[in-house]
């Protein structure tokens, strides 16, 4: 459990260091988010039970709320439910038996 | 497996009930921490951003001063062409000595919104900055205007946001139209007279009439004039004169009254 808490603070720690560096340095070169791919592929490779995902979604969500105009809160729970939702199709309606070697995260 | 348990959509209302709680309350607090405690890694960051998007165009020092001169040529063409049609008495009479009226105040950038045309400036409204604020940068350009404030931070909505309109003019012409922004920093001139004769690189200042702008501030260049049949109204692209990678510091005009914030 302590274990789990650790690695999800390491996490995002790390993306909120990303996320600093996406909207102040690579603002200039790119306006595509490395982020949001990165939390795709977290959801995509997980367990449809574990929770680093979600978390993960909600945390960038939050940080897009907090470094944008908008209401704090509306990306948070919009990421988190696409992430809910992504979990569902992808266990329920999906099979891809090619990235069964993937290592689970 | 189940994705909407119970426990999930109970956690779900309970975030949604604080953030209603935090978005009434606490927003502006949140934010100014938030900023705060990141500001310096940020600015250096944007810094750092800023030198390296130039020296990859090998030319740095020569680029930026050679925009900087262009802002303030343009500007001061702009400046010209509106002084050489404009009565004197009408310029006394309704104010609009630009000099005199504005009173600026520094602010460095220190991030980009990742979804939107904003950025964020460190001075807020322990500085006196308020809502509907314009923001400039050297030769009078106009950069946006201050969309949200906090106690430290604002932040400046681009003039490139998609669908900030603006009321525009060209000063040689008497044209009279709106400026619209597209988004990933593009801008287009519409609702410009079919009968009115658009120029390419005619310049593109604001104008009093739409209240949120002081006039003449410069904002860009006409190109791509598109003109179609049957259209009541021409259309064209401007081509904005700043820009972001050389621009570390802006400055916001302090307005007396915001008619259409």
């Amino acid at each position: 459990m302590i274990k789990e808490i650790f690695k999800t603070l390491i996490l995002l720690l790390a993306m909120y260091y990303l996320f600093i560096f996406e909207v102040s340095y690579l603002s200039f070169f790119t306006s595509f988010s490395f982020l949001i791919l990165f939390v795709l592929v977290i959801n995509v490779l997980e367990e449809p039970q574990g929770r680093i995902g979600l978390i993960s979604a909600f945390f960038f969500g939050l940080m897009l709320d907090i470094y944008s105009v908008h209401y704090i809160g509306l990306m948070a729970l919009s990421f988190s439910l696409v992430s809910l939702l992504l979990k569902f199709i992808l266990f329920k309606y999906v099979r891809i038996p090619s990235l069964s070697w993937i290592p689970k995260i | 497996m189940k994705i909407f348990t119970k426990k999930r959509i109970t956690i779900f209302v309970i975030l949604l009930f604080c953030f209603l709680i935090v978005n009434s309350f606490l927003k502006d607090g949140i934010k100014n921490f938030v900023y705060s405690k990141s500001e310096s890694l940020m600015a250096s960051l944007w810094n750092k951003g800023s030198e390296q998007a130039f020296s990859n165009k090998n030319q740095e020092e020569l680029n930026k001063k050679l925009i900087e001169e262009n802002q303030k040529l343009l500007s001061d063409l702009a400046d010209l062409q509106n002084i050489k049609e404009e009565n004197e008495f009408l310029r006394n009479s309704l104010d609009l000595g630009l000099e005199k009226d504005f009173d600026l105040m520094l602010g460095r950038i220190i991030s980009k919104d990742l979804l939107s045309d904003s950025l964020l400036v460190n001075i807020g409204s322990n500085s006196g900055v308020k809502k509907g604020f314009p923001v400039i940068v050297s030769g009078k350009v106009l950069l946006g205007k201050v969309v949200d404030v906090y106690p430290s931070y604002s932040r400046v909505m681009l003039i490139t946001q998609k669908n900030n309109l603006i009321d525009v003019e060209i000063p040689d012409s008497e044209i009279f139209a709106l400026s619209k922004g597209e988004g990933n920093l593009n801008l287009t001139l519409d609702m410009v007279a079919r009968e009115k004769e658009l120029k390419e690189g005619s310049l593109v200042v604001t104008s009093a009439m739409g209240g949120n702008y002081p006039a003449g501030l410069l904002m860009g260049k006409v190109k791509n004039i598109k003109k179609i049949d049957n259209e009541t109204y021409q259309m064209a692209d401007i081509e904005k004169v700043f820009d972001l990678s050389v621009i570390n510091n802006v400055f916001i005009i302090k307005i007396a009254e915001i008619y259409n914030d």
